[in-house]
């Protein structure tokens, strides 16, 4: 492929991309180191996409799931050890724990198949049957994980003590 | 009993999967919706930015490593028709069928080629190949993998050294089931080889449905097991 074509692509398909990971990290730096990696990915597999969707669906689904490793991945970092955490009275908890570092928490706890259909549906406000086309899951998989996700993050943000 | 909603919120409200979709029922709703309008605006500010500070900075540098990417490819796919009988495909077990150890050398999966394999790369400096039947391994060596088979299947892959130590390296280490992947999926991040001397052994454990990655695999699954001979040292032979 050449240069020009490269170049295409990075317009079209990048800016999806960047839209995307800017959307899930909130930081642009973060999400244009983002955007290169899944814009690498990209590559290798455009000969097999269908253009005729703009990628989208493509896009919706490798650039989510790059972007939950990645705060996994960060969150890690923050918080090792929760059961080194001291008990801190309710109101204090949401301190200790910012929205995001719980978001991370949460989503840590599930597959990433769970954590792709709960930022999908809960966050982008796609239909389970959209997150289902996305995924190139069954509708019934869907709605099982998010059945399971809801349940037992609720249970999870009661125990750490966050008023929802 | 609360039933889980279809979505959560306002059923009203298009999701941005079909907000970039458009569509005359997209432009009719966002005349009336001030909040979906907003939304719309959001993301067409990211792509401006994108276009005008992200995309002239980076799109040198995604040129570059796309063309170190195609050399270190190119030899994959002329290799291809040979490919299947150097694929990492050794030892086939069932659970019920214990083999009672790992065989050493490589074997092709003939008339099978079907069955879930993992090709697997090494990058040693800047250089990328495919690993050879044979070939040996030095520590810092760096090695990717690519899923092959005919289906979808759940997926962990585990290295133990010769000290024994186990490294889970698929899925992410706070992952309690296999993952999903598909014919072609490039596994994510690459496992580094530390000097610990010896082989290392790679147990790969395909199944068609989910399964939890800390029990025994589940009946009908496919494990792929292949011991690499490594080096002592980064400077030993290659081969």
């Amino acid at each position: 492929m050449d240069d020009k074509k490269i170049g295409e692509l990075y317009r079209q398909a990048g800016a999806l991309i960047f839209r995307r990971c800017l959307k899930l990290l909130g930081d642009p730096a973060a999400a244009e180191d983002a955007t290169q990696e899944v814009f690498l990915k990209f590559m290798a597999h455009a000969a097999e996409l269908d253009p005729g969707d703009g990628y989208l669906p493509w896009i919706y689904r490798v650039a989510t799931n790059h972007c939950l490793n990645r705060i996994r991945d960060e969150a890690r970092l923050e918080v090792r050890d929760p059961a080194m955490l001291p008990d801190l009275p309710e109101e204090a908890a949401a301190e200790v724990f910012p929205d995001r570092a719980l978001g991370a928490q949460v989503l840590r706890r599930f597959d990433t198949d769970t954590q792709s259909i709960a930022v999908l549906v809960l966050c982008d406000g796609l239909t389970q049957d959209e997150a289902a086309g996305v995924l190139g899951l069954s509708r019934k998989t869907v709605g099982k994980k998010l059945r399971r996700f809801l349940v037992q993050a609720r249970k999870f943000v009661a125990r750490v003590g966050v008023e929802s | 009993m609360t039933g889980i909603p279809d979505r959560p919120g306002p059923p009203a409200h298009p999701s941005d999967l079909a907000l970039d979709g458009g569509g005359p029922a997209i432009e009719a709703h966002l005349s009336g919706c001030a909040p979906c309008r907003w939304r719309v605006e959001a993301g067409r500010l990211a792509v401006e930015r994108f276009e005008k500070d992200v995309l002239p900075r980076t799109l040198p540098r995604m040129r570059q490593r796309l063309q170190r990417r195609r050399w270190a490819w190119r030899g994959f796919w002329i290799g291809a028709p040979a490919l299947a009988a150097g694929v990492v495909v050794l030892a086939l077990q069932s659970p019920s069928k214990p083999t009672g150890g790992v065989e050493p050398g490589w074997t092709g999966v003939k008339g099978r080629a079907a069955a879930p394999a993992l090709e697997i790369y090494v990058k040693r400096g800047d250089r990328v190949t495919r690993l050879e039947p044979g070939q040996r391994l030095r520590p810092g060596d760096a090695l990717r993998w690519i899923v092959r088979g005919d289906r979808e299947r759940y997926l962990s892959v585990e290295s133990r050294d010769a000290d024994g130590r186990v490294t889970r390296l698929f899925p992410g280490r706070t992952d309690a089931e296999a993952a999903r992947v598909r014919p072609g999926d490039e596994l994510p991040g690459s496992a580094v080889l530390d000097e610990t001397p010896g082989s290392e052994t790679l147990t790969a454990v395909f199944a068609d449905k989910p399964f939890a990655i800390d029990g025994p695999p589940p009946p009908g699954a496919v494990i792929l097991r292949v011991e690499i001979p490594k080096d002592a040292t980064a400077g030993g032979p290659s081969r």
